[in-house]
């Protein structure tokens, strides 16, 4: 039945008979042009430098949003006129874009920034900036974003999650970094007002000096949304939470990632009143612990785990215990004071070992 | 001494040139695959009227060179990930040999039977071969006309402001 569907009496393609010889590039179809074109990097290739070339190549362009949809900016390789070639781009093609992202750490300069509000069909943002009220306000015209990463939003407080609840009702990914002035009460209400939110982010805190002014508050507050998170009915939508210099206690810590259940990722950092990570979970895949001066012992049962790192600063940290099935990757610095290790898993490949001068040979036996 | 029985399927070209492909080979054609149990059981070719004989045994050749090769990511993003890596110096050689009208149709016939790992690497050529070069460069190298009226000429470098910079 298909064979006489899709090829009538023996003959692939019976309705067009003539030989589909292509001898030039431009006797091509359209979308194979644009598949080529798709193997040159928009920015680095200079893609837009094509539209010159003949106006076919300049429809293909313009209509084949595919080229366009996805933009990273890597400013590493950038001479000062890509820069223009960027906002050139917004300016062309930028109903195309769906997904803008940029390296971390370097500038987005304001010229470009001034654009990004045009990009009408933009689904996801990822941007090394502050987000400060104003920000927001220019990026309010963005209703079709899915996804968006907040960094640094030091200056936010609840009236700007409200303000995001309504920029952005169709997010179905936030993630909150930095957001100091946020308290427990304004994102629960982000979290039980957005209808397609799938999964939060929180990194609290992250960022902090200790010697800021504003730490104090922005502790209690951090701790208050740890605490307070998990008594929502919306404890299924966290998937990365990262604690920075919270007075979080053991069974503290415990209790929350018991309460998320689908928390991916964990890290915690300077917490300056845990004495001991024991933790249990059948969601968490990734783990991260560093600047836990006083933490005495890491003990963890979690059989989804795959990527456990003990980084700098456990300087009090004897006994470190992990179970996990899928256990793949370890990387561990013991500051020296490191004792007994027990790993249990039948898939780790790799263990990396800093600064273990002090471990007894027993823990490699176990392995 | 046995001799081993490979299933073979049958495809006549524009020319009326029978080929008779490995089964194997025959599975990287993704139009076919639908249908490859029938066309097994069938003695009579299936006729391909919109691909000529030079190309369907470059494609052959292709094919049965890289029969061992994984399949390429079937999402978008992957296969374009995967697709950045380098073609190997025989690809290479092999898909430029026979001059630029010779790739093209190369490419058409790889759209056609749907042979995704060979339109991919044909068209990386491609863009290679454009990479790097200016727009009057790019007509020189692929003999295009330059199509545009002073008007629309006017206008994409106005589009196009940064490269006055």
């Amino acid at each position: 039945m298909m064979f006489k569907t899709l090829f009538s009496e023996h003959q692939l393609f019976y309705a067009n008979n003539d030989l589909s010889y292509a001898k030039d590039i431009n006797e091509l179809p359209d979308e194979l042009l644009a598949r080529i074109f798709r193997y040159l990097h928009p920015i680095k290739d200079e893609l837009p430098l094509l539209a010159f070339v003949c106006s076919k190549w300049r429809d293909v362009l313009q209509t084949h949003g595919i080229l366009w949809r996805h933009i990273h900016v890597d400013p590493n390789y950038f001479a000062m006129y890509h820069f223009s070639l960027l906002c050139s781009m917004f300016r062309n093609y930028g109903y195309h874009i769906q997904r803008l992202s940029w390296r971390e750490s370097y500038p987005v300069f304001r010229s470009v920034f001034s654009l990004i509000p045009t990009l009408s069909n933009l689904r996801s943002l990822r941007l090394p900036i502050l987000w400060t009220p104003e920000v927001l306000h220019k990026l309010s015209t963005l209703s079709n974003l899915e996804q968006v990463q907040i960094n640094g939003g030091y200056e936010l407080t609840d009236d700007e999650l409200e303000q995001i609840m309504v920029y952005f009702p169709n997010l179905r990914e936030i993630s909150l970094n930095a957001c100091w002035r946020i308290t427990s009460i304004g994102v629960k209400r982000l979290l039980s007002k957005l209808p397609f939110l799938e999964t939060v982010k929180l990194k609290l805190n992250s960022g902090l000096d200790i010697n800021d002014r504003r730490s104090d508050d922005a502790i209690a507050r951090g701790f208050g949304i740890a605490r307070n998170i998990v008594d929502n009915s919306t404890v299924h939508l966290v998937k990365v939470l990262c604690i920075h210099f919270l007075p979080i206690e053991v069974d503290e810590l415990w209790e929350i990632v018991n309460k998320l259940p689908c928390l991916k990722k964990l890290s915690v950092s300077n917490c300056e009143y845990l004495h001991g990570v024991r933790l249990l979970s059948d969601s968490l895949v990734k783990v991260c612990l560093h600047n836990l001066w006083n933490v005495l012992f890491v003990s963890l049962d979690i059989s989804s785990l795959r990527f456990l790192t003990v980084d700098v600063g456990l300087a009090s940290i004897e006994h470190l215990e992990v179970t996990s099935d899928n256990l793949r990757k370890v990387t561990v610095n013991g500051s020296n004071v490191l004792r007994t290790m027990k790993i249990k898993s039948q898939k780790l490949t790799f263990l990396e070992l800093k600064q273990c001068e002090e471990i007894e040979m027993r823990s490699f036996k176990r392995l | 001494m046995y001799k081993k029985i490979v299933p073979q399927i049958k495809l006549e070209t524009y020319e009326k040139e029978v080929f008779e492909i490995d089964l194997d080979i025959a599975k990287k054609f993704g139009k076919l695959v639908p249908v490859l149990q029938e066309l097994l059981n069938d003695d009579k070719p299936l006729t391909i009227k919109t691909i000529n004989s030079g190309t369907l045994k470059k494609i052959i050749t292709w094919c049965t060179y890289h029969k061992d090769d994984p399949l390429p990511p079937e999402d978008d993003d992957n296969r374009m990930k995967h697709s950045t890596e380098e073609v190997s110096s025989w690809d290479d050689k092999f898909l430029q040999e026979d001059g630029q009208a010779a790739l093209f149709d190369l490419i058409s016939a790889a759209h056609t039977l749907d042979i995704d790992g060979l339109l991919d690497v044909a068209c990386k050529v491609v863009a290679t071969m454009i990479k790097g070069k200016a727009p009057e460069e790019i007509r020189k190298v692929f003999n295009i006309k330059n199509d545009f009226t002073q008007q629309e000429e006017d206008q994409v470098r106005k589009e196009n402001d940064w490269c006055e910079d």
